[in-house]
């Protein structure tokens, strides 16, 4: 009998309840002036930094990222947005949420501040991230995504979220065109060397959610063979590089799931330059790599 | 003491006499009074010291009690506007219409969107001195504040407020910029009275 009055009254009143409000937002080119493109070494810093932070949203869950929101003609950044244009400029993108922002030149690295707009009732509010010493851009950008979300998911009501970070190792297994142990490594992130990788193979290197490129290598002992990888990590997801060795063939590398073995970037064959990884400032790492690749989609290898 | 003791004591007394030095030093303060059309002086040199130095500390304290109190009607005005009674008196008055109310050297005034278009929600008090020029802005989250030779945007992520425009940047923690020459302190405005303020944040 409780089965049925359950089925016939709690049951539809569940499947008539409003759906939980989802938060879907829109970011706009970052502003930012020439000494920020000295200090980091690119061109158009903030269009950049805000490619960045389009990607680090999508892979914050549950927000999706949809836009961007052209602003080309308020460039001034220093309006504030009426709420019902705010709400217009939603509806026109489907988003609840409007991010604008802007790049300057702190002591230690860039500043990032970013302006986050409500668009169901345009209630603005911000958040700021700072460079500290040694920081890549990538953790910096990523930073601000957690906050950015952070704010959007408050103003729509909802819940704060827990995006924790990810972490990538590497394989080793017994060499079966030589006597020394295959192993495919870490051997940079996002310009940070991992001391002495090949011995190192199985320390896990933390991933803030977000953009990350991996320089990744193989060793048998003899040769060293490397390749970097662009990817998103997802929060809390553990990766591992996957490596196969066909026989008198250069060694092909990835970079796949721990859990399920499944790759998350394309399947390539590694070669012997040296990355530049050892000798570059994690700070002046980014705009080569950001400016000219399509913006990797969670889920989908590239 | 009889009169003739007294005629006695007078008699035998040296009679007084300047210094030498005053005999050397009286016929050329003569000539140089003289010349000056005027009389010569005889008033010593520390009473004019005395003099001068007294003027002189009138003046500090005037100008320092001067200072003080344009501080502290200053201050004041921070600390009145920041508690927001005449925030949600203006907000009542103007609804939806009230951008910012501001106190600089013309007075007290607001600022009025033309049509109820203003987001009300995160007020904030902002101080700004930069040299003589001072102001004080009750203003909403998004809203932007207009100084000497910027415009700047003021945000709050509900629990600090961040001043940022191009090339400045003004958080309570460190100021990047333009914003480096500048005297700032906010805070956030209680939407509704509250008996124990929040502490000024100031850099």
């Amino acid at each position: 009998m409780k089965t049925l009055l359950l089925t016939l009254f709690v049951l539809p009143a569940g499947l008539l309840a409003a759906p939980a409000t989802e938060v879907r937002v829109a970011v706009a080119d970052f502003l930012s002036g020439f000494n920020v493109d000295q200090q980091v070494g690119g061109h158009d810093s903030g269009r950049a930094l805000a490619r960045i932070l389009r990607a680090d949203l999508a892979v914050l869950a549950p927000l999706t990222v949809v836009g961007p929101w052209d602003r080309e003609a308020d460039a001034t950044d220093v309006r504030a947005v009426p709420p019902a244009e705010a709400k217009a400029v939603g509806e026109s993108l489907g988003a609840t949420t409007l991010v604008s922002g802007r790049v300057l030149a702190g002591s230690a690295g860039p500043i990032m501040a970013a302006r986050v707009i409500s668009a169901t009732t345009g209630r603005t509010q911000g958040t700021l991230v700072q460079s500290v010493r040694g920081e890549s851009v990538a953790d910096l950008v990523s930073h601000l995504a957690a906050q950015v979300a952070a704010v959007a998911m408050a103003q729509q009501g909802r819940p704060p979220g827990s995006w924790p970070a990810a972490a990538i190792l590497g394989t080793r297994r017994p060499g079966s065109h030589s006597d020394h142990d295959e192993v495919a490594c870490v051997l940079d992130v996002d310009g940070r060397a991992v001391p002495d990788e090949t011995a190192k193979w199985d320390q896990p290197q933390a991933l803030s959610p977000g953009l990350h490129e991996v320089y990744v290598r193989f060793f048998d002992g003899h040769r060293l063979m490397d390749h970097d990888f662009i990817f998103n990590a997802a929060p809390g997801a553990h990766y591992r590089v996957g490596f196969a060795r066909p026989a008198d063939r250069k060694a092909t590398l990835w970079i796949g799931s721990a859990d399920s073995g499944e790759p998350v970037t394309d399947k390539a064959e590694a070669d012997t330059r040296v990355p530049p990884s050892e000798t570059v400032d994690p700070l002046n790492h980014w705009p080569d790599w950001v400016l000219p690749l399509p913006i990797p989609v969670p889920g989908q290898t590239h | 003491m009889t009169p003739e003791e007294l005629k006695s004591l007078a008699q035998a007394s040296a009679e007084p006499a300047w210094p030498d030095f005053h005999w050397e030093e009286f016929p050329g303060r003569v000539v140089a009074g003289l010349r000056a059309g005027a009389r010569p002086t005889t008033a010593p040199r520390h009473l004019k010291l005395a003099i001068a130095l007294a003027a002189a500390a009138t003046c500090g304290l005037m100008a320092g009690f001067a200072l003080w109190y344009g501080n502290a009607a200053n201050s004041g005005t921070f600390e009145s506007l920041r508690d927001g009674q005449m925030l949600r008196a203006q907000l009542t008055r103007y609804a939806g219409r009230l951008e910012a109310i501001v106190h600089d050297r013309s007075g007290l005034r607001t600022r009025l969107a033309k049509t109820p278009s203003v987001a009300t929600a995160d007020p904030v008090c902002v101080e700004i001195r930069d040299g003589d020029e001072r102001q004080v802005v009750v203003t909403f989250s998004g809203q932007p504040i207009q100084l000497v030779d910027r415009t700047v945007m003021v945000l709050s992520d509900g629990g600090q407020v961040i001043l940022i425009g191009r090339d400045f940047l003004w958080t309570p923690s460190g100021a990047a910029g333009a914003a480096r020459r500048l005297q700032i302190r906010a805070a956030l405005v209680p939407p509704e009275p509250s008996p124990t303020p929040k502490p000024t944040e100031t850099f």
